[in-house]
């Protein structure tokens, strides 16, 4: 009889344990904003020619405020000129917060896991090069890709200007070693049209 | 001595179990009880079956005419267990408080099927009882332990599993899952946020001694949305007899180095006002499995469960109270939770994950978080007439945190410690129940249930809205019987209101969607001789949209897709007709199903041209919208008893699912399939008891039938599997031991199923070694009762 009821006794125990775990009050009347969350909403591209940098300055936008779906992003046009030679620094900003946050110094301080691509498409891949100035701590080092150098290869200008496209890709690398090649993971794949005069 | 008692009840064809009770007043205090024992088809009485009451270690054997006496007995219940040589063992508690005959019927063992149930079982009027519905029992539970409950279910024709690796899966009956089906566990109905392919069912897969899948829209006791079937999970029953007893379950797994254990405790004391308990603990840990060629990196889990129940019954009138707590943190497949359509198609088309890392028990992000908390009390109350009364209330809380793949920026996760959804639903039910006693050639029940549901959506995504949700329902259900005939029908309407919470420029808006529609169910079935049984069904059901697909709004990382809901959706509503033929004798058991479920204003998601556009690249569209679908099949079953030792078991299912406004397949709809099994089987062979070997062969075909350009890739390969099950029960001395082990994918077979959500970056798991030990033991039990 003792052994039932000790065990009679732990059974409650238990019943109050449980018991015990109570709930926050759901209460579905009070939805709540969204939190915040690393967004990425802004990509610029400050250029100038490389040769002299108060010359040809252009800033170009690719920008998403409000994030995923809802609104379309805006995207400007990247008008470049033969026969200049363009320094370009890439600036990545999350819009959603006060004051902005600088993502690209983020990807900056983890320059080994993070790679920027850079592919010129349609009538432009074998009319613009692209160089990446800036690398990481690896040994040898590989490239990151915020400072880089767009060269057309054409030095005169096209009477009817080429048009083509920029895609920028953001690569993630997490768990994977960087490589050249990119990552299965991308931050941002964005396309930019491209003018080539 | 409890082990005898959860001996293996195997269920059988038929109304197994028609007790016949005579009770006459006796003023004496010792009373006698009467066996007969009959075959179950031939109503022969059989002669020599031992007959035991376990309590008492009382044996005796039946005379020519089947009868087998105990006199004596004290006031009390008692469990009767009988066997013979070529039967299927069979056992049944009766309450003695005065002279009693009871009846048993013995199914021969050549007719015996595990899983296949049974229609017309007499323990339950208050169902439809003519519906296309399998039992797993007990006994194969214990053999496959530790398999999520889906993989348990797979057996059944015309039942798969969606799955998201081994952590996560659903079951899936004949095309339909998800909100479409009703899970019911324990009594009570389970909610959770169901409507999400990789939210697994948050049930303790060790607490389950029977599982029972109802085909078909038919569920007028669990209400609307069963548009698909429902899944009924009870535990152990309570223990009647004093004293405490328990059982130890240990399970272990090669595969991704599983091991799982699970304690059950259970008692029973008073004679008077019976007090009967059990509880019950559980743990699963499990790290990354492994496919054929490599490591699934992240896919371990770590389950831990507990629950406890607690029957009190005085007189007439019986009370329960249960609690149960489910948790669960589960590894998502690194590789699936990809950056966007370019990432995924570049991952396809390498063909194997690019994230592989070594073995690990870990878990890391991306991840899900989930716990399920269950209260619920019961009671029932039966007259002197036989009507009984029933209710119930329940309290569910179901958490869920879905945190993705590591953060942009961060290595430590504790940078990014906000979950990417974080859902939170609290459920309430009610049910009332009322039975009347049989009345002319009529059984039924009549009720009414309520259910309100709060939702609460946080995190950095809120994936569904905030909501409450108010159903109500009534429902009758009757049965006529006579002769070979019986007629079921019910009847039910639902009402629902749901109102969703949103902010507009910060201000709280509110928006009512208000449902309210009928389900019915006529059924008839009709005995042509003592082996042949036809039946026919006709139920109509039908299914508001859920919360998902009127409101979501964002991304799955999983399958890089953009899901946007329709807040214009009407209700689903099912039209389903079904034929059944069971034909059963000494050798053979053979059931074959035939279906048409038409569902109209099917929802599905609908591919939109445009993909969205972000910063992180192109996602596929889809707009949830409705069409007329019709889904037509056949399940087939088929059990040959060769002799005493061999059973070769058969089973096939084809599906037809076909979206008619438009004429194209309907997608991610299961591939047919076919599983052949031979089962070898000895009750001692040296020093084993109950010996078994289940060698089984299952082809799963490629899907041919799917809608062209959808889907990033075609359906995967056909692929076969071969899988042994092996086991046995070993005594030494007063203990007994359990054993059971299982070889999955014998041939360590590289493959794709075509209802993984993994299919488009891993293989499916490869070979596993599982094995399980069960232990039942005795901790207190005084023989006498009092």
């Amino acid at each position: 009889m003792k052994t039932i009821k000790r065990i009679s006794l732990s059974v409650i125990a238990t019943t109050i344990i449980f018991s015990a775990c109570t709930e926050d009050n759901i209460e579905p009347t009070k939805p709540k904003d969204n939190n915040a969350q690393e967004l990425i909403t802004t990509l610029i591209l400050n250029g100038y020619n490389a040769n002299n940098p108060t010359a040809n300055q252009f800033s170009v936008k690719w920008e998403d405020v409000d994030g995923e779906g809802g609104n379309a992003p805006t995207i400007d046009t990247l008008k470049l000129d033969s026969g200049v030679s363009y320094r370009v620094q890439v600036l990545i900003l999350d819009k959603t917060k006060t004051p902005f946050d600088t993502i690209s110094n983020e990807v900056v301080k983890e320059a080994n896991e993070h790679q920027m691509f850079y592919t010129f498409r349609a009538s432009l891949n074998d009319k613009l090069n692209i160089a990446r100035l800036d690398t990481d701590n690896n040994n040898p080092p590989l490239p990151l890709g915020l400072d880089i150098i767009i060269t057309p290869s054409n030095v005169t200008p096209f009477v009817v200007p080429l048009i083509g496209s920029l895609n920028i890709k953001l690569s993630h690398y997490d768990g994977v070693p960087k490589t050249t090649s990119p990552s299965a993971e991308s931050d941002i794949d964005i396309n930019l049209p491209v003018e080539l005069k | 001595m409890f082990q005898n008692t959860i001996r293996i009840l195997l269920l059988c064809c038929l109304p197994l179990i028609s007790a016949n009770v005579f009770a006459t007043t006796v003023k004496s205090k010792l009373y006698t009880l009467s066996v007969s024992i009959v075959d179950s088809i031939t109503k022969q009485p059989l002669e020599a079956t031992s007959i035991s009451i376990a309590e008492l270690h009382k044996n005796t054997i039946a005379n020519a005419s089947g009868i087998g006496v105990f006199d004596s007995l004290q006031k009390g219940y008692y469990t009767v267990q009988c066997a013979f040589l070529g039967y299927h063992p069979q056992q049944q508690k009766v309450w003695v408080d005065a002279d009693k005959r009871i009846v048993i019927e013995l199914c021969p063992e050549s007719t015996h099927l595990h899983e296949l149930e049974i229609k017309g079982h007499t323990d339950d009027l208050t169902r439809l009882n003519i519906q296309t519905r399998a039992i797993i029992d007990v006994q194969w539970i214990e053999r496959n332990r530790g398999n999520n409950i889906a993989d348990m279910l797979k057996q059944i024709p015309g039942v798969t599993s969606m799955s998201s690796g081994v952590a996560i899966a659903k079951p899936v009956i004949r095309g339909l899952h998800s909100n479409r089906l009703v899970t019911v566990n324990d009594g009570v109905r389970q909610e959770g946020q169901k409507w999400g392919a990789d939210h697994g069912t948050e049930i303790d897969p060790f607490s389950s001694n029977k599982i029972e899948v109802i085909k078909g829209a038919s569920s007028i006791e669990y209400g609307a949305e069963a548009i698909g079937g429902v899944v009924r999970m009870s535990p152990r029953e309570f223990k009647y007899i004093k004293g405490i007893n328990g059982e130890l379950m240990l399970n272990a797994a090669t595969n991704n180095k599983m091991g799982a254990s699970s304690l059950l405790l259970e008692g029973a004391h008073g004679s008077k006002h019976k007090l009967s308990w059990r509880t019950q603990g559980t743990m699963r840990k499990a790290g990354d499995s492994r496919s054929p060629s490599y490591v699934l990196s992240n896919t371990g889990f770590n389950e831990l469960n507990g629950n406890y129940a607690v029957h009190y019954q005085f007189k007439n009138l019986h009370a329960e109270f249960t609690q149960s707590y489910f948790s669960t943190s589960i590894a998502i497949l690194r590789a699936s939770h990809v950056g966007n359509t370019s990432d995924l198609l570049q991952l396809i088309l390498l063909g194997n994950p690019t994230y592989i890392v070594p073995f690990t028990y870990n878990i890391q992000n991306p991840r899900q978080e989930v716990n399920h908390k269950v209260s619920a009390f019961k009671t029932y109350y039966v007259f002197k007439s036989g009507a009984k009364i029933q209710t119930q209330w329940s309290l569910q809380y179901n958490n869920r945190k879905e945190y993705d793949r590591p953060p942009r920026w961060a290595n430590s996760q504790q940078k990014n410690p906000t979950p990417q959804y974080y859902l939170q639903l609290k459920t309430q039910l009610g049910e009332l129940k009322f039975e009347h006693p049989k009345w002319k050639n009529f059984k039924g029940a009549w009720g009414a249930s309520w259910m309100k549901q709060d939702n609460v959506s946080k995190g950095i995504q809120p994936i569904i809205p905030n909501f409450i949700a108010n159903t109500s329902g009534i429902y009758a259900i009757e049965k006529w019987q006579k002769n070979r005939w019986v007629i079921e029908g019910g009847l039910r309407y639902d009402w629902r209101t749901q109102t969703r919470y949103f902010l507009v420029n910060k201000v709280v808006k509110s928006e009512d969607k208000n449902y309210g529609s009928a389900t019915f169910s006529v059924a008839s079935s009709y005995w042509l001789n003592q082996y042949l049984k036809f039946q026919l069904q006709q139920s109509s059901a039908w299914r508001a949209p859920s919360i998902n697909e009127l409101y979501s709004n964002g991304l799955h990382g999983g399958t890089a897709t953009y899901e946007i809901g329709n807040s214009s959706l009407q209700p689903e509503r099912s039209y389903n007709t079904e034929f059944g033929a069971t034909y059963t004798n000494k050798k053979w058991n053979a059931e074959l199903n035939l279906y048409r479920n038409y569902i109209n204003n099917f929802i599905y998601k609908l591919p939109v041209n445009t993909p969205i556009v972000t910063i992180r690249g192109a996602f596929p569209q889809f707009v949830f919208a409705q069409n007329n679908t019709l889904l037509q099949g056949a399940d087939f079953v088929a059990h040959h008893f060769i002799n005493k030792q061999f059973t070769a078991s058969i089973n096939a299912s084809y599906l037809h699912a076909q979206q008619t406004d438009d004429n194209t397949p309907l997608i991610y709809m299961p591939a047919n399939r076919l599983g052949l099994q031979i089962q070898y089987q000895q009750p001692k062979i040296w020093k084993l008891h109950d010996m078994f070997i289940q060698p089984k062969y299952t082809y799963v075909a490629k899907q041919i039938r799917y809608p062209e350009g959808i889907d990033y890739i075609s359906p995967p390969n056909a692929y076969s599997l071969i899988d042994i099950n092996f086991g046995f029960e070993q005594h030494i001395g007063n203990q007994k031991l359990r054993w059971s082990f299982s070889i999955y994918n014998v041939l360590n077979s590289s493959y794709r199923d075509y209802l993984s959500r993994y299919r488009y970056f891993v293989l499916e798991p490869g070979r596993n070694m599982m094995i399980r030990l069960t232990i039942p033991f005795n901790l207190y039990n005084k023989k006498q009762i009092i």
